[in-house]
């Protein structure tokens, strides 16, 4: 129970959702709140949950991360990684124009892997159906 | 003449004319009998006259006595008839005359011939006794034969008078029969005449009428009962106008009355249907709380069939009593009765069954009013809520239990929180004490570490009264065994130093620190004794309960933790401050350079985070300018910050440009650090001479060329370091100018938020553009104050800054 209650109390920092994207064989992973460091094991966790089977792909949205510290950007590299270790590409969602948004840039953690960024589910849908993500 | 009149009169005439006959023929047989009276009379004379002359002559014969007195009372009868004799018309009365007058001759005649017997002294000659006889003789012969005669003629009189009277009376009776049937029959002809002329009518009026024409009316010709009948006819015909005018209506009612009927039905039989379906028993008496009615589900409840209970007072069938006193249970019907208000039953209410089973109900009970308002009776409604009793007990326990073992969580939450905030061993331990003494509402406590290779156990902190001094120690092996128990046996123990247990001397101890009953619990990280936690209340005997014991363990099972992870933590802060501050030591002056810098870490109390700086002169006026923040903090982030760091100063004095030099430090940080770890540097070569920058920034935040021409941003797209093998890096070249100042910082500064608000890169800017006159020594301090004061002091990340400034006019570049 103590452990639920923790965990719960986390909760209320980040929110992770996890389903299928409106693409086959795409999962669609949602960050929102602040992402500090109580959160990265949690999310660093969902890993095989986020990589199912059949899975190819990834789009991982963070239009709603209101701030996102250094643990939250060594979580997005760790995704990275994996995905980049096993084959699945990766698409993410970035308000444009925000905090955040200007932070990857400057990190430069997309570029210099490739990851396309996009400012809407249905955009990054529409990349990955025509193929531009892979 | 009405009917009925004409009627009674022909009844009347009709008694008259009986009445009538009746007396004639009465007074006919009267007569007639006294006719025959007389007629025998008569007769009898007429034979008595016969007699006598008989008597006479034999008397005349032989004068003897006896025939005399034969002859005298022959003659005394004929009298006694003659007396008899009533004539009843001149004509009797003349014969009846003559008839007596023959007889008084003939009494004279004889008494002279009597008294001529009987005179001795005369005696007659024979000739004249013989004459004497001859005369009397044949006076006597015609005095009886004309009695005999007249006698005779009178009964013949008297026939015939007989006769006359019987054809008279038959006459009459004749002539009124005939009169009373002439008249019967005329009556009879003239009102059968009228009263079928009338029923014709009528039959006639009736037709019309019945083919539906209602303003037919019948004339009314008589005052009689016809008349009458013609009139009430007439009346009906009207009424049944009236009547059939509102036909219409009348059928409209009767419609209505038979929908209301079959409604009402309807709803009889779905109340009867839902009474016996309803899953609640239902129990209806009358107002004298006699049952009525019992439901199925009332009935089963009850054990009371519904034939059974009717007209039973309903506490022979209701029994209920209140199942926590057992005595007998308000009864809800009598009270529903009296008050006429809707009446709950109480709470805890058992229904002993006809069986003597014994079943929780609840609900209530309602007076039925009439549609007047009358009270008529009460309505109980009941359900078994034994079972549902049984689950509430069952989830009252259950959530007692959630709410202990909530509130035990939640203090250990609280517990954790606390606990987890202070990160060296004093700081744990004095949170532990504090925590303790609030959640357990204990009036001291004692926390103690062991040292094992002495077996000493320390006083590290204390809360109370007469708390034991910190850094008191104690053996050990010198104290209670129960004590000792806790750290050997690794087990909470609740010693009571009263009891028998407890060794004179420990008794003596614990009575010199006042000590009545404490609950000791030890301190245990994977399987180790640290120390115990010592509560008690001096001077009481304190009930520790279970609970208490819970938990106590729980706090002392995360303290442990939190003291194991401070320990841990000393020890590497320890080594990681001592490796800290040998990477953020700079020169105390260089050549050709002003400057200034200083770091503050986020974690209060600790200078290991990840920011770090590096000023080095690489000779020829050159000088290398690091900032940096690697992820992460503490050994790990020192580790990597000497490895970043050193590979720049190494590659830097190997002469290498800063593109070049951060691409060898990737490599060298992605060999050194664990996955996803990444370092933002900014690191450039400044040639004090020239004034030249040449930088490279890896994915850090921009520096600040402040001029006084302007705000510079220093954009360098270069990737972070230690994350992605192979990536390739570029760089930038700028000019300072003496009284420029070159500021490099961390995120620490730009991400320092007021509520949701950050300090961002134009608050920054605009800081700088206002404090030109600040000494580029204190430039740092200065910005570190304006985070301070806009963040309210509460720093989410460490801040590093160093800010640079040619100290002499550099000569011309070119």
């Amino acid at each position: 129970m103590l452990f639920s209650l923790f965990h719960w109390q986390v909760n209320l920092v980040i929110d992770i959702k996890l389903r299928k994207a409106g693409v086959p064989n795409v999962n669609m992973l949602t960050l929102s709140g602040e992402f500090d460091l109580s959160d990265q094991e949690r999310a660093q966790g969902l890993l095989p949950e986020i990589l199912t089977e059949n899975c190819n792909g990834v789009i991982v949205d963070l239009t709603g991360v209101t701030y996102m510290e250094e643990a939250g950007i060594e979580t997005l590299i760790y995704y990275l990684q994996e995905f980049t270790r096993i084959g699945v590409y990766m698409a993410a969602i970035v308000k444009p124009e925000s905090g955040l948004m200007n932070k990857l840039k400057r990190l430069g953690i997309f570029d210099c892997m490739g990851i396309k960024v996009f400012s809407s589910v249905g955009e990054a849908e529409a990349a990955i159906e025509a193929g531009r993500c892979k | 003449m009405r009917i009925r009149t004409q009627f009674i009169v022909a009844m009347i005439i009709s008694g008259l004319v009986l009445l009538i006959v009746a007396v004639s023929v009465l007074w006919t047989n009267q007569q007639i009998e006294r006719l025959n009276m007389q007629e025998e009379i008569a007769i009898s004379i007429e034979r008595g006259a016969s007699e006598l002359s008989y008597l006479s002559n034999d008397y005349l014969l032989f004068r003897e006595d006896q025939q005399r007195t034969r002859w005298e009372t022959k003659w005394s009868s004929i009298s006694r008839d003659l007396a008899q004799l009533k004539p009843s018309s001149p004509e009797q009365q003349i014969i009846a005359d003559n008839i007596k007058a023959n007889h008084q001759r003939l009494k004279a005649v004889f008494d002279n011939v009597a008294s001529a017997s009987h005179d001795t002294t005369r005696t007659p000659a024979a000739e004249s006794v013989q004459s004497f006889t001859q005369v009397s003789w044949s006076r006597m012969a015609v005095q009886n034969q004309g009695i005999a005669f007249d006698a005779l003629q009178l009964s013949q009189v008297i026939r015939d008078r007989k006769d006359q009277v019987r054809h008279t009376n038959s006459l009459l009776i004749f002539v009124l029969l005939g009169a009373f049937s002439a008249y019967f029959i005329t009556n009879y002809l003239i009102v059968q005449r009228r009263l079928l002329a009338s029923i014709a009518d009528l039959q006639a009026g009736t037709k019309v009428i019945g083919s539906g024409n209602l303003d037919f009316a019948l004339e009314v010709k008589r005052d009689d009962e016809i008349g009458e009948l013609s009139h009430a006819f007439n009346q009906m015909t009207a009424d049944l106008k009236g009547v059939t005018a509102s036909k219409a209506e009348l059928e409209v009612e009767i419609a209505e009355r038979k929908a209301a009927q079959q409604a009402l039905h309807a709803e009889q039989e779905r109340l009867s249907v839902t009474l016996g379906s309803i899953g609640d028993g239902v129990i209806a008496t009358d107002t004298e709380a006699n049952i009525v009615l019992l439901n199925g589900v009332a009935e089963e409840l009850t054990g009371w069939t519904l034939e059974e209970a009717a007209g039973r007072p309903l506490l022979e069938v209701f029994n209920i009593i209140n199942e926590t006193t057992r005595e007998p249970a308000e009864d809800p019907v009598d009270k529903a009765l009296k008050t006429g208000v809707i009446v709950g039953l109480a709470n805890h209410t058992a229904l002993i069954a006809k069986d003597g089973t014994e079943r929780s109900i609840a609900d209530s009970c309602a007076p039925i009013r009439a549609l007047d308002g009358a009270i008529i009776g009460a309505v109980l409604v009941f359900r078994d809520v034994t079972e549902q009793m049984r689950l509430e007990a069952e989830r009252e326990r259950l959530h007692r239990q959630v709410e202990d073992e909530l509130e035990i969580s939640n203090l250990l939450l609280r517990a954790a929180d606390t606990l987890a905030e202070p990160i060296d061993l004093n700081g744990v331990l004095e949170s532990l004490a504090d925590i303790v003494l609030d959640v357990t509402g204990s009036r001291r406590i004692g926390i103690y570490l062991l040292d094992k290779a002495t077996h000493e156990l320390q006083a590290k902190a204390a809360r109370g009264e007469s708390a034991i001094p910190v850094g008191s120690k104690f053996n050990l092996k010198q104290l209670a065994p129960q004590f000792q128990s806790v750290v050997y046996d690794k087990q909470s123990r609740v010693i009571d130093y009263e009891s028998a247990d407890v060794a004179e001397e420990n008794r003596q101890r614990a009575e010199s620190l006042n000590i009545k009953v404490s609950l000791s619990v030890p301190l245990i990280y994977k399987g180790d004794v640290l120390g115990i936690l010592a509560l008690d209340n001096p001077g009481e005997r304190q009930n520790v309960t279970e609970r208490d014991i819970e938990l106590v363990e729980g706090i002392a099972a995360q303290a442990a933790v939190a003291i194991e992870n401070a320990r841990l933590y000393e020890a590497e802060r320890r080594i990681a401050d001592t490796l800290q501050e040998a990477l953020l030591t700079v020169p105390e002056g260089m050549n050709g350079l002003g400057y200034g810098y200083m770091y503050r870490s986020a974690t209060e109390g600790a200078k290991v985070g990840g920011d770090f700086y590096d000023l080095f002169e690489l000779g020829g006026g050159r000088v290398g300018i690091t900032l940096g923040d690697v992820s992460g903090k503490g050994l790990q982030a020192a580790t990597l910050t000497s490895v970043v760091r050193s590979t720049i100063r190494a590659y830097a004095l190997d002469g290498h440009c800063p593109s070049k030099i951060m691409a060898k430090a990737n490599e060298a940080v992605r060999l050194a650090s664990g996955p996803a770890s990444f370092i933002t540097v900014f690191f450039g070569l400044l040639d004090t001479a020239t004034g030249k920058l040449t930088y490279c920034s890896a994915g850090h935040p921009p520096a600040i060329l402040h001029q006084a021409a302007g705000v510079e941003l220093l954009r360098e797209h270069s990737p972070i370091i230690g994350a992605f093998a192979g990536m390739s890096y570029t760089e930038e070249e700028t000019y300072l100018q003496k009284g420029d100042s070159l500021v490099l910082y961390t995120d620490g500064v730009t991400e320092a938020r007021h509520d949701e608000e950050f300090y961002g890169e134009e608050r920054l800017i605009d800081f700088l553009t206002q404090a030109q006159e600040i000494p580029v020594k204190e430039i740092p301090q200065a910005i570190y104050n304006d985070i301070v004061a806009y963040s309210g002091g509460k720093l989410l990340d460490d801040i590093a800054i160093l800010a640079i400034s040619l100290a002499g006019e550099p000569r011309d570049r070119y």
